[in-house]
């Protein structure tokens, strides 16, 4: 079956998707040639582990540029959902769960700000999203007095591991997450609006949808996403420091970027981007294991995005090249 | 079916349309010619319920009428852009169906897209209209024939009674023109009432039962195609001849 996604030629994106497993095979096998303890489960346990929250910020983002925006507030909305947490559990001594359904509010309450003000009045994303980057960050220090929380137990329910090969409930959340937003996308007809305001927006307007009604829906999802993926990582930290994420944002560009998603909009996929994540994750834990040092390990890591984006211009000039 | 009478449009000062009085039935191709200015688009518009003429009534099976982009698409009528308004990124059968999707239930509870009977109504609909498009076909890959038919299949979805072709033949080659020409006739085949907009006189004379002229707002002419000729349409939109 061909996953059904008759919105796009899934052939081709199938065959990019394969193409990124296969780059990860090639990286395991690799980093297990060059170091011993590569090929072990705790290694592949404790990847599986820091995974979740860049996994579920990704996937939000996914979303945002296929409906040809961008979010850089994921990282700085993650740190004010985690100090939230923190603090309210902590200062306040609120219960967890309604501790976590507060950060997650908040969070929701960023990608809203965003959303509106990109769809009422028509201002660019980037500038948008980098005004929410500092605004969100502000905040995080104002809540937090600048000072890390620290949960300990409080948030061991978060972090802990599943009976099965030892994973945590939050990695299998985070995959939960993926194959939601991959359902939205290729089986929703929300998910066909994404790509149509990614693809002319002008379209979907005269076909009597609102353009900016999704592009709210997108973002306002981008930042409850990021706010979820904050809630993980005091999970997997089990403290909230205000200075987290700091830069995520990036990461998480480069990962949806890698996992075949169009910095123009209108193509991409979830299931991409969690390949895209694995594909940097991987990456850093074995050239850590090989003894790379913290430098040589950005530079390959920036290769690695500067090669994907380079297979993204290939790809449109070859389906530019199929219509004349 | 479509009537207007004495409908005139004026923006401020500007008199786009003065005393225009139209006809159009059932299976019938009318070609509006003019040149830029003349108040094609205008026209275009108030039947497709962008504007409301500011005076004159249209009227639709003898009623009057107040035309809202809405209204007019439940009356039937359904227009189809020069720029076709097409997402480049989606396949054909995904244009057809952008904003009409077609749902089933999964498990009976959870509405997702029914691909399936989406791919078999539009393969359908390009049937109908005598074109090879594909419905799994990325927009993009599309010759411009191709996109046209995507755009009157999206238009045609709807059963519509008259469609609004606002300049389908320009920007493509000859060959795909002939296709749009083919698109037509079917159209016309099965009772669907068209307004033609077009510069390109040999595709007016070519499929239009009737050509209308308009130059500075005021009908200056209306016959049936047998009984005028390309130049005199010309002399006709330039004001070398004053009306026939």
């Amino acid at each position: 079956m061909t996953l059904a996604v008759a919105g796009w030629r899934s052939s081709f994106s199938l065959g990019y998707r394969g193409g990124l497993v296969l780059v990860i095979l090639g990286l395991c096998v690799a980093f297990g040639l060059v170091s011993d303890h590569f090929w072990s489960a705790v290694t592949f346990r404790t990847l599986a582990n820091q995974l979740p929250p860049l996994v579920i910020a990704s996937a939000g983002l996914t979303l945002v540029l296929i409906a040809g925006g961008i979010d850089l507030s994921v990282g700085s909305v993650l740190a004010l959902a985690a100090a939230v947490l923190g603090v309210l559990t902590v200062d306040q001594g609120l219960p967890l769960l309604l501790a976590a359904l507060v950060a997650l509010a908040v969070g929701g309450v960023c990608g809203a700000i965003n959303g509106a003000l990109v769809a009422r009045w028509s201002i660019p994303s980037f500038l948008v999203t980098l005004g929410m980057l500092e605004i969100a960050r502000g905040s995080t220090y104002l809540v937090t007095a600048s000072r890390t929380s620290y949960l300990g137990d409080r948030v061991a329910v978060l972090g802990a591991n599943l009976p099965v090969l030892g994973l945590s409930a939050a990695f299998i959340g985070s995959l939960a997450v993926v194959g939601a937003l991959q359902f939205v996308l290729s089986r929703t007809a929300f998910g066909r609006w994404v790509f149509a305001v990614g693809g002319n927006r002008t379209a979907l307007h005269r076909c009597g949808v609102r353009p900016s009604r999704v592009q709210f829906a997108v973002f306002t999802l981008a930042g409850f996403l990021a706010a979820a993926a904050g809630v993980c990582q005091v999970g997997y930290l089990q403290s909230a420091d205000p200075n987290a994420a700091i830069g995520m944002e990036l990461s998480a560009i480069a990962a949806v970027v890698i996992g075949g998603t169009s910095l123009l909009g209108g193509r991409g996929s979830v299931t991409g981007t969690l390949l895209g994540v694995l594909v940097i994750a991987v990456l850093q834990t074995g050239l850590a294991q090989a003894g790379a040092t913290e430098p040589t390990k950005r530079i390959i890591t920036g290769a690695a995005i500067l090669l994907a984006v380079a297979t993204d211009v290939w790809r449109r000039r070859r389906s530019a090249a199929a219509v004349s | 079916m479509l009537e207007l009478r004495s409908v005139g449009m004026h923006f401020g000062a500007v008199e786009a349309l003065v005393d225009v009085d139209l006809e159009l039935g059932a299976g019938e191709v009318v070609g509006l010619m003019g040149d830029n200015g003349a108040g094609k688009s205008t026209l275009l518009k108030i039947v497709a319920g962008n504007f409301a003429p500011t005076s004159g009534r249209v009227l639709w099976d003898a009623a009057g009428v107040d035309l809202s982009p809405l209204s007019a698409r439940e009356l039937g009528i359904e227009a189809v852009y020069q720029d076709l308004a097409l997402c480049d990124n989606l396949s054909a059968a995904a244009n057809v169906f952008l904003g009409r999707e077609l749902s089933r239930r999964l498990f009976g509870v959870l509405p997702v897209l029914d691909h399936a009977a989406m791919r078999r109504k539009s393969t359908e609909l390009f049937a109908e209209l005598g074109s090879d498009t594909r419905a799994d076909d990325l927009v993009r890959q599309m010759s411009g024939g191709q996109r046209q038919a995507v755009a009157i299949a999206r238009a045609r979805l709807s059963a519509p009674r008259l469609m609004l072709l606002d300049e389908p033949t320009a920007a493509i080659s000859v060959r795909q023109i002939a296709e749009v020409l083919e698109l037509i006739r079917s159209l016309k085949q099965q009772g669907v009432g068209i307004l033609l907009i077009s510069h390109r006189m040999s595709d007016v004379f070519a499929v239009a039962d009737r050509i209308v002229v308009l130059r500075r707002g005021r009908k200056v002419a209306d016959k049936p195609t047998a009984d005028s000729s390309a130049e005199e349409a010309t002399a006709l939109i330039t004001g070398a001849i004053e009306a026939a």
